[in-house]
């Protein structure tokens, strides 16, 4: 897993380097940005990442990239900075999914407990991604078949109504399932039952 | 008008202190290594001087309209602010370092 990253997207040069001279005295990686279109088309990353954000810059503000963000599906965890900050602002700041509104000059322990808040808040999403990514693949994994007993099973079926609904003998209801539980990683039927709810999968029946 | 010209005033003031904080914050991390690190502690203190420069011209900018009973607007008070700190091209930190 790649080092958490800093983005920082401010208009001016000396707050941009001034910020990310203090990133990197912490021992943070950052890296910088001029404007939110740069900002927009070179980000990426596949680690956890946060973004501390100008709220007044020309053409794209601060809320533009966070719409931008958010139209792109994106959940990177967003500290916004301003210069003269009101209650309107702030409000629109946090419906825009911002974690943080400070105001300028922002004190350097402050600035750096939010980006360390919001790293951890962005590595646990990373690591939900990931998980739900690699329970995606299992599932595809998976034959026709297969997928058809599993949403037999989680309904709490036992073997002999699998087997039923299935039209096959119960000894071959229980190799399906047994590959089902082996193909999903799933160690009980619990855990069957949890990776199919983060696969949004429903239950055919239940007992 | 007075809310529009505070908040233009807040506005280029913050944003040399905002560097300023940051750059200090930097040099104390900096110098609490072992053994400091004096040379980036130099460099960013050379930072300070010249984002203190930069809000003291502004702050001129601002009184030198002000005593010629000029436009206050807080457009006009912004450009003039522009105006004095590209004549004295107040010299921007350099990249991370």
């Amino acid at each position: 897993m790649s080092a958490p990253l800093v983005y920082v997207l401010d208009d001016d040069a000396a707050v941009r380097a001034s910020v990310l001279n203090l990133l990197a005295a912490e021992g943070l990686e950052a890296r910088g940005y001029a404007s939110g279109a740069a900002f927009v088309d070179e980000s990426s990353h596949d680690g956890a990442a946060c973004l501390v954000c100008d709220m007044r810059m020309p053409e794209l503000d601060g809320l533009d990239v966070a719409a931008i963000l958010a139209r792109q599906g994106s959940e990177l965890p967003i500290i916004f900075m301003t210069g003269h900050g009101t209650i309107p602002l702030t409000v629109q700041a946090m419906k825009a999914g911002a974690v943080e509104f400070l105001t300028k000059p922002v004190a350097p322990d402050e600035l750096l407990r939010a980006v360390r808040n919001a790293l951890v808040l962005d590595a646990g999403r990373v690591a939900g991604r990931r998980e739900l990514a690699l329970l995606r693949a299992r599932h595809a994994s998976l034959t026709p078949r297969e997928r058809e007993t599993m949403t037999l099973v989680i309904g709490g079926l036992l073997n002999k109504q699998v087997a039923d609904a299935l039209g096959v003998s119960e000894i071959m209801a229980k190799t399906h399932k047994r590959k089902v539980m082996e193909k999903m990683g799933a160690r009980s039927l619990p855990d069957l039952v949890r990776y199919a709810e983060r696969l949004r999968i429903s239950q055919a029946r239940s007992r | 008008m007075l809310q529009a010209v505070t908040a233009a005033i807040a506005h280029d003031l913050n944003q040399p202190l905002m560097a300023i904080s940051a750059s200090a914050g930097a040099a104390l991390r900096r110098l609490r290594c072992d053994p400091p690190e004096l040379d980036a502690v130099e460099a960013l203190l050379h930072d300070i001087v010249a984002q203190s420069q930069r809000a003291g011209c502004t702050v001129a900018a601002w009184q030198a309209c002000g005593q010629q009973g000029q436009d206050l607007s807080a457009d006009a008070l912004h450009a003039a602010v522009q105006d004095v700190l590209a004549a004295h091209a107040a010299r921007p930190p350099g990249v991370a370092r």
